[in-house]
């Protein structure tokens, strides 16, 4: 089977892009020293792992879960124990995200029962539930002893969070082009014609949610090995929950770039306004959600996508 | 514990309870004739209760009197809010609608509390009157003045909006749009109308709801999603299509909320009331609908 | 008096009806006959407003009812009674005739309207304080068409009234339509299922097939059509 020239050259080039962003990420503690750097790139590399576990359930099945800050802060309240106990942080990461699976598995099944707009209000209560009672029972500081601070890198913080980026966006692009991912993206589309085709709805969705919450759980135990010191409350907080929404929406839900672009996007004005007001980005990005949910349901991508579109009217495309 | 402390809890849930009541009216009202969750309900609140402390910090205006001024207030930021966001979804067909909704609420709900702190900071406010420590007394029980004044100030906004929707024309309009949409049309009722006059009653509920809280309680720019959650939980209790049940409703969580605390501690009392929430969702997975 | 021309209808890329033109004069009855998913109901919903037509128009006494939405056109004076009844079912049925008054032309008439309401239907004053949706059918069909009476239109469009009710109760519902037609002058355009009857109450009628107009002539002279005949009252056709 021989493809048409261009499809090669332009499947070339985003293999060429992809691995040359990957080799400069790869290589940026080398590249550069500055902390300031490293450490919004470890942010772009969290949020994106935050946003892709967000957009697994959302994306491929329809299903807005309100309570993502569950499983991110459940991750993040395994590792931290396990680390701080002695495990080494690669077996802590992993129980966080074994453990994060379980808890996705457990609450998915009551959860689904509940569809559209009240499984979204449920997961809310479920998180807000998880948040009080860490605040009640773990109420003090959680802070590393002193020869954990002494061995603390900031570089392997980034590649951790790199690898787990990484491995999430592979994931879900490996699940995007499965058989049980286009079964996803059917009952997104219509729940009850899936189901009458043979889809088990019930199955699909569960599957979607421990992908997301497992990614989640990994996403919060990175979270835990890299602050120094935080309450365990913050991990549990429902901003969490709507930072992932808000990169996943306006970078663009449903896509496998979205959420990427969504999180550079959001990290960097994040910083830029950090320095003018604190809390002024999410005033800026609530309006911008509100903007792609009301006129522009692809988010950026799809926006990008209008712009390139635009010089070329009537040239066949859509 | 004595059993005069549990009365006392419960008169203190009770009153509490009925502002619960007053939030959730205005989110059942919206809920029940727009099919649209508007989950910053809360921030409505929050912004009702700011009008009402800065109307008194700056002219020293009684917080009671202040609501003839917050509820058109927030009635006409309803109007504004209506037209400029929650009308987009107007055309969709019931589960999209409710879904948008949802999410246009929330990217509101982020604003709003964002544009708060920037307007007021996140500090913790709260109206001090020269009645704000007044209490009666009966038979040894304690009832707060101003709490007081928040059930009768619940009680009578409730039952106006109860008679508005019994007996006027705009009322038998509304109820009959939350019934049947399309039948609405066919007998000359303008559902768009509808729609804004619904929920901007419903923003001036929630605002009137924000005045008691700044009163009775405190205010801070982050106590959205807290009320947004209050006010779900009772319309969930509660059903939609009564107003007085919807009291009733938040009354009975109220209840709820301070005998689990009187039991096993007020730092789970929010616990309580959301776990009979999850509770009540899932013995009712359908959603709200069930009458 | 209505005056539907060239009218075309889509459901998204399908298209519904095809170049529809009928006339209603004042005082008429006049009968849309033809089998399940002709167009009918769509034809009822476009003049009252709740579908858009592609194409062609919808007049009545000279105003332009195509652009105008469905609670305008309750007001011009057209008034639709759902398939399947639609009543405002939790409100009682005193209600459900209030809001049927509640055009600003239909307000000053209400007490009047209503006591006609009472004297034809003496079972809905009974049950004024009654729920609606806890009626029979007959009686919440009756109720139907009063609610829609209650606008004071001076055309009604029935869309399946006697549909899932008893045969004693159907034959009420047509008398029912005849006396509003002498009492109330008020013209009808009705679909039904019951094509026999619906024939000999109407001054005229027309078939639909698959959104297009099939065919058209006075009710008397279509219940003595052999095609109508075989085709939509099941009798044996006599070329067959």
């Amino acid at each position: 089977m021989t493809w048409p020239s261009g499809i090669v050259a332009r499947r070339l080039g985003v293999a060429g892009l992809i691995s040359l962003v990957v080799l400069i990420l790869a290589i940026l503690p080398k590249l550069t020293a500055r902390t300031d750097i490293l450490n919004l790139a470890f942010l772009v590399c969290l949020y994106i792992t935050l946003a892709q576990s967000w957009n697994a359930l959302a994306g491929f099945t329809g299903q807005i879960n309100l309570g993502h800050a569950a499983f991110f802060g459940a991750g993040a309240f395994v590792m931290r124990h396990m680390w701080v106990a002695g495990w080494h942080p690669l077996v802590g990461l992993l129980a966080s995200g074994v453990v994060a699976l379980l808890f996705g598995l457990v609450i998915g099944v009551p959860a689904f029962r509940l569809r559209g707009a009240y499984f979204a209000i449920g997961t809310l209560a479920l998180a807000e539930i998880l948040r009080i009672t860490a605040g009640n029972a773990f109420p003090e500081i959680s802070t590393l002893p002193t020869d954990f601070i002494a061995g603390y890198t900031l570089v392997s913080r980034y590649y951790l969070a790199l690898g787990l980026a990484i491995v999430t966006v592979a994931s879900l692009w490996a699940l995007g082009h499965s058989r049980v991912g286009l079964g996803m993206l059917a009952l997104r589309e219509d729940e009850d014609a899936a189901e009458a085709t043979g889809v088990n709805t019930l199955r699909h969705k569960l599957l979607a949610l421990a992908v997301s919450t497992t990614l989640a759980g990994l996403a919060g135990g990175v979270f835990a090995f890299y602050h120094v010191s935080y309450y365990h409350q913050l991990a549990f907080s429902p901003s969490w929950t709507f930072d992932a929404l808000l990169i996943a929406f306006i970078g663009g839900v449903g896509t496998l770039v979205g959420p990427i672009v969504g999180a550079v996007f959001y990290v960097l004005v994040k910083e830029v306004l950090a320095r003018s007001l604190v809390e002024l980005h999410l005033l800026i990005f609530g309006l911008l959600f509100i903007l792609v949910v009301i006129a522009l349901p692809g988010g950026l991508i799809e926006a990008a996508a209008r712009l390139r579109r635009l010089p070329a009217p009537g040239g066949g495309q859509r | 514990m004595s059993l005069p402390f549990l009365i006392q809890r419960l008169i203190f849930g009770l009153l509490t309870g009925a502002l619960y009541g007053l939030a959730a009216a205005g989110l059942s009202l919206v809920f029940g004739v727009l099919r649209v969750l508007n989950v910053a309900h809360g921030e409505l609140v929050m912004i009702g209760g700011y009008a009402s402390f800065w109307l008194f910090a700056r002219t020293g205006l009684d917080p009671f009197v202040s609501l003839v001024l917050t509820m058109p207030l927030m009635f006409a930021i309803g109007l504004g809010l209506h037209q400029g966001l929650f009308t987009h979804v107007e055309t969709l067909d019931q589960e999209p609608r409710i879904k948008n909704s949802l999410l246009i609420g929330f990217g509101l709900a982020l604003a709003l509390q964002n544009l708060a702190i920037r307007l007021w900071t996140p500090d913790e406010r709260s109206i001090a009157t020269a009645y704000s420590g007044a209490v009666i007394t009966l038979r040894g029980l304690v009832f707060p003045v101003v709490r007081l004044g928040g059930l009768v100030t619940a009680v009578v906004a409730i039952a106006a909006l109860h008679l508005f929707l019994r007996k006027t024309y705009m009322g038998k309009a509304i109820r009959g749009t939350s019934q049947d949409w399309e039948a609405a049309q066919l007998v000359g009722i303008d559902i768009r109308r509808t729609y804004l006059v619904a929920f901007a009653i419903g923003a001036a509920l929630a605002g009137a709801a924000g005045t008691l809280v700044s009163v009775g309680y405190s205010i801070n720019p982050s106590i959205g999603l807290e009320w947004t959650l209050k006010a779900l939980i009772v319309v969930v209790l509660a059903g939609l299509g009564s107003m007085p049940g919807t009291l009733l409703g938040g009354m009975l969580l109220g209840l709820a909320e301070s005998g689990s605390a009187a039991v096993i501690g007020g730092a789970y009392q929010e616990v309580v009331s959301l776990v009979i929430f999850l509770l009540v969702l899932m013995v009712r997975p359908q959603g709200l609908f069930g009458r | 008096m209505l005056d539907v021309t060239d009218l075309d209808v889509f459901y998204g890329d399908l298209q519904a009806l095809w170049q529809i033109s009928l006339q209603v004069n004042p005082r008429e009855v006049v009968a849309l006959l033809g089998p399940n998913g002709a167009g009918k109901t769509t034809l009822l919903r476009t003049i009252a407003g709740l579908q858009r037509p592609a194409s062609g128009e919808v007049t009545f006494e000279g105003a332009s009812l195509h652009r105008e939405p469905a609670y305008r056109i309750v007001a011009l004076g057209v008034s639709l009674v759902p398939e399947g009844r639609r009543l405002f079912s939790g409100m009682t049925v005193l209600e459900n005739l209030e809001l049927g008054a509640f055009t600003l032309d239909a307000r000053p008439q209400r007490a009047q309207t209503l006591r006609w309401v009472y004297e034809m239907f003496p079972v809905l004053a009974e049950r004024r304080h009654q729920v609606a949706g806890t009626m029979s059918g007959g009686e919440q069909q009756m109720l139907a068409i009063c609610r829609a009476l209650m606008a004071r239109p001076r055309i009604l469009l029935l869309d399946e009234p006697s549909l899932g009710l008893a045969p004693l109760v159907v034959r009420r519902i047509f008398e029912v339509i005849r006396h509003i037609t002498v009492d109330l002058e008020v013209s009808v355009l009705l679909v039904d299922q019951n094509v026999k009857a619906a024939l000999e109450l109407a001054d005229r009628a027309y078939l639909v097939q698959s959104g297009r107009i099939v065919g058209h002539g006075t009710g008397r002279d279509l219940l003595s059509d052999e095609q109508v005949q075989s085709v939509y009252l099941g009798l044996p056709s006599g070329s067959g």
